[in-house]
């Protein structure tokens, strides 16, 4: 009940900010944002017109090209001299040494094969095209997939069989062949369609959702608008003391912060819904994208409370909404190819779109996380709405530090804490992970387990860093925060969730880690009145640790 | 003016003090990152071997089409059914289904690939080399030319092996990362205007400051001011940060002046947002702006985005469109004359 008297506040509070004038405003915005977006995919990407030169005898009218016409003698000079690119001649090309050089001479290739085909199509009409494919994705139990995923399978065998390759299709194309394919140029009702399609062999490209990403973003940004202004809203409320008068009523800081929170989280399934309805999809999808409104708004509160000013809470919007954009959008990009996609709700989304059915186990393994992590940073945020912590000038690593001091009572908290903290460091080396993998492997694997040792050092010496503050016993702190860290790894690997991650964690080991956990944590805490060399130390034994494993096992 | 520069100067130090600017950087990186990734992910989808996952595939074959089996080279079967199970079985990491092949017309070829299996990639890219290679055969046959027969060569007329899809990386980095990491910092910098003057306006500072000799123009302007150095500054980073990645980078300083004036751009528009009143509002109608802006900006190449990226690529470029945004930077002068409103009540 106290939680809808919040809720009613919070909205009766923006009743009399958003007056007529400024709703007008934004939905006029709003309106124009729509209007340049549907203008933008429809005219496609043009910022990269006239990008590459060509020099030489011949020309080519693309907007990617600027001919200088030459003979080709000089237009190789040209080429040599960087002036230009590549010199086109008769059904050749010459590239320069650049990689601009090779890129136009890559993208000269694809034009000059679409002008071909299209020159055919002229001439020959469909003849030109005896081959058209066409690609079925059949699911199989291959042992390295996550789980044994059984459902769906009689169903295809089934369809397969009734469809006889001998459909009639349309005629190719042809001015599709014109540019490579791509995922600007493909316009919106090609994404729509899931019907099968039969494309000439040089449009046949593997699976990606990539062009249905797009897609997956009319579902997210409305709520990120809707987050951005629930954050506001609590960092005003807290500047302005109007926090603190709340917090002196009977109600329960979670309480508050919940009631602050329901508005907008209305909002966002609202948009959700209507999306969903505006672009012909199931209302399924709420259950994909709650819980990232969930995380995201937890996480936008938590910096809301805890930043020192406006400018840092604009930059914790801005970097959290990129941080949660990559990591639900990153692993999508890979949908359909690498079983660890899965750890992203959107491709589960975009999956259940194309029809599939999506397993409970999927669904837990993508969304179970989002929801623990929102949990725990509404709980440390709520704990965080004290005025000492939220009124202080720290920085918010010891802010945090405070409110989760405040959340414990007894050393075996820290163990509790320690697996809570594992969702958290879960999401962080998984995007590490999928950041270093670029680099060459000679330096991605030490840099990788480096900052892995960092990473998990600092979570777990701000546990016990916590139990510090609260006057408990630092070692018997430091052994339940190891244990538990150890515990809440382990729980991973039992049920089994990281599949091929496992390996990266090290996970194959039992005793050692136990040991290993426990004696950063006491390093911690014996080295604790300097705590960032002592997070530093910890981090360097844990790196050799995991180097030396790491070693013995190559 | 010495006022101005007092308070742009207190403005920039409290940034400095609270490590915003660090993680400024730290974000920039991050948008670097994020993009090798997804260049990582296209590269992959468009040449497996990128991630080493390149290699022999096995592919089956249903029906009877004798070309199309002297193309492939495959594992043979007469019945899909049969070959459906060996698939299944995994046997085999594609199948091709092509019941009668027809020297006189359209064939159309069935694949199946395993669904969410990396091998899906690796085996597509495979068959459409060797689909590629058949219609060429069929074309032939039929007096059609097969392919354009186009070679590539270097400047000494040596014959050069240009990989599909090498253009790729090239055109994220120029028309994706480098546009959007003047996006980003031109968005940081314009939401931290509104900070600077929301900040004063609701904490009441404003109306100490207004007591002194300050203007409210003073006021804007030296924001304003503070907001553009804090572009100076990180434009200069994010530029060697993509040097220190191999990223050759043409007429650096031309590319500075094109971001400031995209931040001068961004800061006019936040400036009038102000005019909201709070924080939240101001944000709010900034976001959305912002929003709209982003697309427009990539819709032709006259635009910010558009010069950057053949500044940056080395491209010729059209000068006077820079002289007209250079010229077009007093905008900011307007924009702080309307927001000036904001502190008459």
């Amino acid at each position: 009940m106290r939680l809808l008297s919040v809720s009613h506040l919070e909205l009766r509070k923006s009743k009399k900010k958003y007056t007529k004038g400024l709703i007008l405003v934004l939905i006029l915005l709003s309106a124009v944002s729509l209007i340049s977006a549907y203008f933008s995919a429809i005219e496609g990407v043009k910022s990269d017109s006239r990008l590459y030169v060509i020099a030489g005898p011949y020309t080519i009218n693309e907007r990617h090209f600027m001919c200088y016409p030459l003979p080709l003698e000089e237009g190789i000079a040209f080429v040599k001299a960087g002036k230009a690119d590549v010199a086109l001649g008769n059904l050749f090309i010459v590239t320069g040494k650049s990689k601009k050089s090779l890129a136009a001479a890559d993208e000269l290739r694809t034009i000059i094969q679409g002008l071909f085909d299209e020159e055919l199509y002229k001439r020959y009409d469909s003849k030109a095209f005896p081959v058209l494919v066409s690609v079925q994705y059949v699911k199989r139990v291959v042992s390295y997939q996550i789980g044994p995923t059984k459902q769906g399978e009689g169903g295809q065998k089934g369809e397969k069989k009734a469809m006889q390759p001998s459909q009639t299709p349309q005629a190719p194309s042809v001015k599709k062949e014109k540019l490579p394919p791509s995922v600007i140029e493909e316009n919106l009702g090609a994404i729509m369609s899931v019907e099968e399609k039969y494309v000439t062999p040089r449009n046949f490209s593997p699976p990606n959702l990539l062009g249905k990403l797009i897609y997956a973003f009319f579902f997210i940004l409305p709520s990120y608008f809707a987050v951005q202004v629930f954050s506001s809203s609590l960092i005003e409320d807290r500047a302005t003391k109007r926090l603190d008068v709340l917090l002196s009523t009977p109600t329960s800081p979670p309480t508050i912060l919940m009631g602050k929170f329901l508005p907008y989280f209305v909002i966002s399934i609202v948009s959700v819904v209507t999306v969903s309805i505006a672009l012909g999809k199931s209302i399924a999808a709420l259950v994909y994208v709650i819980p990232i409104i969930l995380f995201f708004s937890s996480l936008q509160a938590f910096f809301a409370i805890n930043s020192r000013s406006y400018k840092e809470m604009t930059f914790f919007v801005i970097s959290t909404s990129l941080f949660v954009t990559a990591y639900i959008f990153i692993p999508a990009i890979f949908a359909g190819t690498i079983p660890v996609s899965k750890v992203s709700p959107i491709t589960l989304m975009l999956a259940s779109f194309e029809g599939d059915k999506i397993s409970a186990r999927d669904y837990i393994f993508s969304t179970f996380q989002f929801y623990a992590m929102a949990a725990v940073l509404y709980l440390i945020a709520a704990k965080s709405m004290n005025p000492e912590i939220a009124h202080s000038s720290r920085g918010i690593p010891e802010k945090g530090v405070l409110a989760l001091s405040s959340l414990m009572g007894k050393e075996w908290h820290a163990f509790v804490l320690a697996i809570a903290a594992i969702p958290f460091v879960f999401m962080v080396e998984f995007m590490l992970l999928s950041v270093l993998f670029v680099l060459p492997p000679e330096y991605s694997i030490p840099v990788f387990i480096g900052t892995i040792a960092i990473v998990e050092e600092s979570f777990k010496a701000s546990i016990v860093l916590a139990a510090v503050r609260k006057n408990l016993s630092p070692y018997v702190s430091a052994i339940a925060c190891g244990t538990g860290f150890f515990a809440g790894e382990k729980l991973i690997v039992a049920l089994n969730i990281a599949t091929q991650y496992n390996t990266l964690l090290l996970a194959q080991f039992f005793v050692l880690p136990l040991v290993l956990h426990i004696s950063t944590t006491t390093l911690f805490a014996f080295l604790r009145s300097r705590p960032l060399f002592a997070i530093s130390m910890a981090s360097l034994l844990h790196f050799l640790y995991n180097m030396a494993v790491v070693m013995v096992l190559a | 003016m010495h006022r101005i520069l007092a308070i742009a100067a207190k403005d920039l130090r409290s940034v400095l003090r609270e490590r915003t600017f660090l993680m400024t950087v730290a974000l920039q990186l991050f948008v670097a990152m994020f993009a090798s990734v997804i260049t990582f992910g296209l590269l992959v989808l468009y040449n497996p071997t990128y991630a080493g996952v390149g290699g022999s595939v096995d592919v089956g074959l249903a029906g009877n089409a004798p070309i199309l089996e002297s193309v492939l080279k495959p594992v043979k079967y007469d019945s899909i059914q049969k070959a459906m199970e060996d698939f299944k079985r995994g046997k085999i990491d594609a199948l091709v289904w092509l019941p009668e092949e027809n020297l006189n017309s359209t064939n159309f070829v069935r694949v199946y690939l395993p669904k969410k299996e990396i091998t899906a990639i690796k085996a597509s890219i495979f068959l459409k080399k060797r689909f590629i290679e058949y219609e060429k055969k069929l074309r032939e046959m039929k007096g059609i030319p097969g392919d354009p027969g186009l070679k590539i060569y270097s400047t000494d007329f040596n014959k050069k092996e240009v990989p599909e899809g090498s253009s790729i990386p090239f055109k994220l980095i120029y028309v994706a990362l480098i546009p959007l990491l003047m996006i980003t910092t031109a968005a940081t910098v314009a939401g931290m205007y509104i900070d600077l003057i929301t900040e004063e306006v609701e904490s009441k500072t404003i109306y100490v400051l207004l007591t002194s000799p300050l203007t409210p123009l003073e006021l804007i302007t030296s924001k304003m001011l503070a907001a553009l150095i804090l572009s100076a500054a990180l434009t200069p980073t994010w530029m060697v940060l993509l040097i220190l990645n191999h990223v050759e980078i043409h007429n650096p300083l031309l590319v500075a002046v094109i971001s400031l004036i995209t931040c001068a751009i961004f800061i006019s528009i936040a400036s009038i947002a102000t005019l909201a009143g709070d924080r939240e509002r101001a944000q709010l109608i900034f976001s959305l702006a912002v929003i709209a802006i982003i697309p427009l900006f990539f819709s032709s190449p006259l635009t910010p985005v558009g010069l950057v990226t053949r500044v940056a690529a080395g491209s010729p470029f059209e000068a006077y469109v820079i002289v007209a945004y250079i010229a077009s930077f007093p905008i900011l002068y307007p924009a702080a004359l309307i927001s000036r409103k904001l502190f008459r009540a």
